[in-house]
Formats: C-alpha cells, structure tokens, sequence
C-alpha cells in the first residue's frame, strides 16, 4: 500500500520512510505541503499520508484541510505528525480532518499500531465503496442481461422527453418483444432462454448510437430510448435493430436458435408524457405481433 | 564494507579500543537509533551520512536568517533542527536546537546569537565522533 510521506527534514523523512518501508509499506516521500498536496492529487492518490504538522509554505494541517475540502467518495486516511502534544492543538488537528496524530518523537511500535490501523481503515473504506458501486449497479441494472432496468429506463424516458421538450427536439422509443420467447423457454429451458435474452440485449447495445438507451421493460420486451431524433421516429435505427436481430444464433446442446422481434415505435411532441409515448409503442406493437411478427410498426 | 570491517575490528578488540570507540550517548545514542531502524546497521550508516551531509546545510540557513535577524524564521529552523537531531539520537543537538525554537518564538535575538557558537562546536563534535566512534559498537 503506497503511503505519503510529507516532512521537511531529510533525516526524520528518511528514518520515516525506512521504518514504513521494512512494515511493508510503499513510502512517497515529499519534502513540503505543495509537495504533498500534489501528490493527493493524483489520480490514484496514496490511500495513506502522514502530514507533519510544521512544513514550509503549506502547513499538513492546511493540506489536510484542503482534502477534506474536496469531499472525496474515496477519501485518504490521515496521519498528523506533531511535536505539540497541547490538547488543544491535537484538538485542532483533528478538527482539521486528521483520522488520527502522531507525536514526536514517536516509539516505533506506537508508529507501526496506528499505520496498521489506517491500512484496516483504508482496506475497510475500499470494501465498503466497491459494496456501494455494486448496490448501485444492482439498483440501475437488470442483473441478468446488463440493460437497464424499468424503473431507471421509464425515468431516463422522462428526463429525455423533458429536455427534448425544452430543446425543442424529439425522442422516439421501441418497444420491443421477441417472437415466440416461451417456446424458447419451453423447448429449450430458461438457461438457453437467458443465453437468448442477453445475445438480444448485446446486440442492441453494440448497435446503439452513445447517448441511446436500452432497458428491460419485463419478461422479453425491452425499452429503446433515442433522443434527439430529427422530428420522425428513427425508422433506420429500429428497421437495423430488427435485422440484427434476426441475425442472432444462439447454439445450445448443438441446437442453433433462432429469434425475431417485433417492435413498435413512437415519436415524442411536445405534450407527450412517458405514459402516452408507451401506450403508444405499445400499439404499435401489439400491430406489428398482429401484421405477422418480425417487423416494425410505427405509431 | 569498510565500516562492516572496522565495526569487526571494534567488536574483536580489546577493552582499550571499544573506550576508544565509545561515544557520550547524550552526544549519540547509537542504540537508541539502531533500534528505531529494526537494527538495520546499513540504514544506520546510510541515515547518519545523509545527516552529517543535510546538516550543515541547515545551520547554514540557520545563520542566515539570524544574521538577517529574521527570528520567527530562526525558531521554524530551529524546530526542524531539533526534529532531525531527536530522529537521528543525539540530545545534545537536540536541546541546543530546541533552545533555538524557543528564542525565536520569543524573538530574542541575543540569545539565538549566544546559542549559534554552542550549536556550531556541538556537531563539530557530533562529526568528530562519527568519524571514529559510530562505526564501533557501543
């Protein structure tokens, strides 16, 4: 774990360093506060620094400061290194943002306890971010095929159409179901059926413009969302996706299957809500299944 | 090499040489410092001539900024004297420097002006003991 060290004298920086280095740390040495700012500032900063307290120019309590300031998601453990031992002062640097102080001169197992204590912070503090991203992935995400989710996938919907309203643009949607899903299910069991869904959804991601959408609306219809679209719904964009579509083999057990999808489609006006650009698609669809399936219906 | 060959030659001999060896402890403390390194003899040769280079530099600024009669910058410097000199185990230097901290703080000039001649003979001394007796064991 790399460790920052910032200290104005060589000869403590050097003792410092070694001592941190023989318990297993990976020392950044810097002689002064702008140093050690600089060096927090990195895109992959130490997780760890040691600040003494007195540095020319910045102080490590004005270091400090100026992290807490920044209101990390990941933020450093910090360790003020001070020969004032006043309450008050060690009250300052606390205050200041500090997770814990060192006062010199410092006893190598008391420096060794509180580094110890600050990589289980650091190590605890990275655990819990990555419990964090994965929860918010979970609550965005369908777990199984990565698209969005019908919740985040009706409010992305919304915000489009509002700021598509605001622009003075259009947002066109597809809803679309794939034909005959259950006999997939039913023929070749749910493992070939998810196998099926999420070849769907990669291949409606990786034929989506950067700034398209796809999530899942249920079962096996899904939600497309293209914003800013010229005014008409986007009939290239839908009629490719459907042709993809039906490009898609999935082989199970030596079995290749075979999918298409029926898609229904809607443009957006300056009145449209969420709830009338749906029901619309929607329709579309529920044409498109009548007409024969395996095409698209633009509402 | 040269060093772990003389530290032999102190360990091996008579009581004569390891009095000649011998360092005042409030000078030096090299076991307080081999000790802070994990006994690490390398690091401790490694971290004593980068004081013995680091040093007279330090005074230097020391002397500079009380020629300049700055005193408030006299007393930073001599915190950081007194860091390095607690760090590398010699109480000597240590208080000398720590008298410095304090005048400065006060801005008593008179005083950083007495201590300076005192501070100076003292790692003269410091020097002088490195050169023969911190190779040897104490």
């Amino acid at each position: 774990m790399q460790i920052l060290i910032a200290e104005d004298d060589l000869t403590s920086r050097t003792i410092l360093a070694a001592i941190l280095q023989k318990l297993g740390f990976d020392p950044i040495e810097v002689g002064d506060g702008g140093a050690a700012w600089a060096a927090m500032q990195q895109p992959l900063p130490p997780g760890l620094a040691i600040l003494d307290w007195e540095m020319p120019g910045m102080s490590g309590i004005e270091v400090c400061r100026k992290i807490r300031e920044q209101n990390s998601a990941n933020p450093p453990y910090i360790i003020i290194l001070t020969a004032r031992q006043a309450k008050a002062d060690i009250v300052n640097g606390l205050e200041a943002g500090a997770n814990d102080y060192i006062t010199k001169p410092y006893d190598n197992d008391e420096l060794r306890a509180r580094v110890q204590v600050g990589r289980r912070m650091v190590d605890l503090q990275a655990e819990l971010i990555a419990a964090k991203d994965a929860l918010a992935h979970e609550a965005m995400y369908d777990s199984l095929t990565g698209a969005l989710n019908r919740r985040v996938i009706l409010e992305t919907l919304d915000k489009e159409l509002k700021r598509a309203k605001r622009g003075k643009t259009s947002v066109s949607i597809g809803l679309f179901d794939i034909d005959h899903f259950k006999k997939v299910n039913d023929v070749y069991g749910h493992q070939a059926g998810d196998e099926v869904l999420c070849k769907f959804v990669r291949t409606i991601q990786s034929n989506l413009r950067n700034y398209d959408y796809v999530g899942r609306y249920g079962g096996e219809e899904f939600l497309v969302v293209a914003p800013d679209s010229t005014g008409t719904p986007n009939e290239s964009l839908y009629e490719r996706l459907r042709i993809q579509i039906a490009r898609i083999s999935t082989v199970v057990r030596g079995v290749r299957i075979n999918i298409t999808a029926s898609v229904g489609v809607a443009g957006s006006n300056g009145s449209t809500t969420v709830e009338t650009l749906v029901a619309a698609a929607d329709a579309a669809l529920y044409r498109a299944k009548d007409e024969g399936r395996n095409r698209v219906v633009y509402k | 090499m040269i060093y772990s060959f003389l530290e032999l030659i102190c360990t091996k001999t008579t009581s004569r040489l390891s009095t000649i060896c011998c360092v005042q402890p409030d000078l030096f403390d090299r076991q307080a410092l081999l000790h802070r390194l994990m006994r690490d003899k390398e690091l401790l040769e490694a971290v004593i001539h980068g004081f013995l280079e680091d040093m007279p530099k330090q005074i230097a600024i020391l002397d500079k900024f009380i020629s300049q009669e700055q005193t408030a910058q006299a007393g930073t410097q001599g915190h950081k004297i007194k860091g390095a000199s607690a760090n590398i185990g010699s109480s000597v230097l240590q208080e000398l420097a720590h008298a410095v901290e304090k005048a400065g703080k006060t801005d008593d000039l008179d005083k950083l002006i007495h201590l300076m001649p005192q501070l100076h003979s003292s790692f003269k001394d410091f020097e002088r003991a490195m050169e023969t007796g911190s190779l040897c064991k104490s």
